[in-house]
């Protein structure tokens, strides 16, 4: 398995951050429209009027109240088109691709829709397919196919539409570093959601990863929380205590040489451990079996500190 | 996403969602000879339980007259069948455009300001065909029939609404119950961005004092909200099967706040949750206190 270290997660996201702000939004514009099929996105399914745009000022005209759910991830532009059935024009397949901010923007979009049990799809970096989805994210665009007019779809159509659009897509098919942190024994498989604002609810957690983590049969919730700096870091984590203390808690600290860590019981999420190190706030909350919980973090933290 | 939006969310997945009298035991029942403020009936049949509903408050004869012109406002805005809730279930929708009709309706007509296409809407909804076997009047929104019209300003001080809403003698609401990115749940006050114009961005900017505005300016003599199918996550455009859960409910009664509020209840929320309700409250629109109402619950 691929180890992620500080470092590489530092460079690469600064990397993808400067040529995130190096793209003009009309440029993107242009970028986009050339990723949907200009005639047809399947054997049979034919493009109905043209390829649309909607930027953040007339989402809403497309998915109303949802556009609120986009824009913390960075949402810059939309290209949506409507492909219907040669034979049945009832039958459509809605084809929408989002320009998020980052790779770590569309992940945590797709994320969002992501179920638990679907059936995963080799389009993009993740992806999945129902009987009237298929959603996929690559690079930092996000897509999202959905067939109206009925309740099932064949599924090859969707795939093959879903291919279309992929091969017009940045071909980085990595996945965004972040993630590779929860890549740990315990942590449950695509279950990591990327959280853009107030993970956990509180607005001192500005955003972050939370997934499931299985310790036996004890099911909790890990989240890793990154930072600008330590000194950012730990003030999270600051507030954090605070929170716990003025809810009547009380909070055990402990800190060492690399980390401070406390447990406590938080009034949502039950008894908890957090820790910060370096300019990383990680935690487990639900937790049941402190000893599995403490190995979840000592792992996580020996993957920060790239051991 | 703050705290309580956040706990709103969880609330949500949680175990209330079919048995609101669990967690808001001072929903009192009714006493069948007193009259009711809001009338809840379930039943497997959407005619069936729209018609108990009205009746348990009063029939429909109390709310349309003789030769009255009728506008039935449903959620039509979304290119979906019925299966997936983002619409309002076509059979509830129609079977009040027959009562009106019964009761003497001069016209009924049928419209919505959609978000995905119009034409697609109302064809994949089923709306337009159900509503049309029963005589109803069914129309596209005319952008030449808004006109900017004096709010109360909690938000907004003006904004161009739909004509044809103020032009009937009669108006009736008929949402249906869903999550909504924005303002966590759509119900029947949310359900009035279909009779307005402009741009919608700016509507959502102050979506909650909008929405108690726009409610402050449309009185419906009826609302009858839509929970035979509620859509309980990825709202409002929905798309997914196993978002959808099956309530058999229509709930019906002339309080816009108090019908909000007991929706809220399907969901595992209280109407305080939502801020709009909580506004059209404090507003004066209505109440959201259901346990100083009269609900009448009804099996048909």
């Amino acid at each position: 398995m691929h180890r992620f270290g500080f470092p590489s997660i530092v460079i690469i996201c600064a990397c993808v951050f400067t040529v995130g702000m190096a793209m003009t939004a009309p440029a993107a514009d242009r970028t986009i429209t050339n990723v949907l099929p200009a005639v047809g996105c399947a054997e049979d399914w034919i493009i109905e009027d043209k390829i649309k745009l909607h930027t953040r000022e007339t989402l809403f005209d497309h998915i109303n109240g949802e556009a609120e759910l986009y824009f913390p991830y960075g949402f810059e532009v939309l290209a949506t088109a409507t492909y219907h059935h040669k034979n049945n024009p009832s039958l459509a397949i809605v084809a929408d691709v989002y320009m998020m901010g980052s790779p770590l923007d569309a992940f945590g979009i797709y994320s969002n829709y992501r179920k638990a049990g679907a059936a995963t799809i080799m389009i993009g970096v993740e992806g999945f397919v129902s009987s009237s989805q298929l959603m996929f994210y690559q690079d930092r665009y996000f897509v999202r196919l959905q067939a109206t007019g009925t309740t099932t779809l064949e599924q090859n159509t969707f795939l093959a539409c879903g291919r279309a659009i992929s091969q017009n897509l940045p071909h980085n098919t990595g996945g965004p570093p972040e993630l590779e942190i929860l890549r740990i024994p315990g942590v449950v498989p695509k279950s990591e959601r990327y959280i853009a604002r107030s993970l956990l609810g509180y607005s001192f957690f500005r955003r972050g990863i939370i997934a499931d983590a299985l310790s036996g049969d004890e099911r909790m919730q890990v989240f890793v929380i990154p930072e600008s700096s330590p000194e950012a870091a730990r003030s999270a984590f600051d507030h954090y205590r605070s929170f716990l203390k003025a809810s009547g808690q009380g909070v055990h600290l402990t800190e060492t040489a690399d980390h401070i860590s406390l447990t406590a019981i938080d009034p949502l999420y039950g008894r908890i451990l957090a820790e910060q190190t370096g300019r990383y706030v990680i935690g487990i909350i639900r937790m049941k079996d402190a000893q599995g919980a403490k190995r979840i973090l000592d792992e996580i933290r020996k993957r920060l500190q790239g051991g | 996403m703050n705290r309580r939006k956040f706990l709103k969310a969880t609330l949500i997945s949680g175990i209330a969602i079919s048995s609101p009298e669990i967690l808001f035991p001072l929903i009192a029942p009714a006493d069948a000879a007193v009259k009711s403020d809001l009338a809840v009936a379930r039943g497997t049949s959407p005619a069936r339980i729209t018609r108990a509903a009205i009746d348990g408050l009063g029939g429909i004869k109390r709310f349309i007259s003789r030769g009255d012109v009728v506008v039935v406002k449903p959620n039509i805005g979304w290119d979906r069948t019925p299966e997936y809730a983002a619409n309002t279930n076509p059979e509830v929708v129609a079977t009040i455009v027959r009562l009106c009709y019964e009761a003497g309706a001069k016209k009924v007509k049928v419209f919505d300001n959609t978000v995905s296409n119009a034409k697609r809407c109302y064809k994949q909804s089923g709306i337009a065909d159900a509503v049309s076997a029963v005589g109803g009047l069914v129309s596209f929104i005319d952008d030449r029939k808004f006109r900017d019209m004096k709010l109360s300003g909690y938000a907004l001080r003006s904004w161009p609404l739909y004509m044809e809403v103020f032009e009937a003698d009669k108006i009736i609401n008929v949402p249906i119950a869903k999550t909504h990115g924005l303002t966590t749940l759509t119900l029947g006050m949310k359900n009035w961005m279909g009779i307005m114009g402009g741009w919608r961005g700016r509507i959502h900017q102050r979506i909650d004092g909008s929405l108690v505005d726009v409610s402050m300016a449309v009185t419906p003599v009826l609302v009858v909200l839509d929970a035979v199918r509620i859509l309980t996550a990825n709202g409002p455009q929905g798309g997914d099967l196993s978002d959808v859960k099956l309530l058999n409910t229509v709930v019906a009664g002339t309080d816009q706040v108090a019908v909000d509020a007991y929706g809220a209840t399907l969901f595992g929320m209280r109407g305080s949750d939502l801020a709009y309700v909580r506004m059209g409250h404090e507003a004066g629109l209505g109440t959201m206190e259901l346990s100083k109402l009269k609900i009448k619950r009804i099996t048909a």
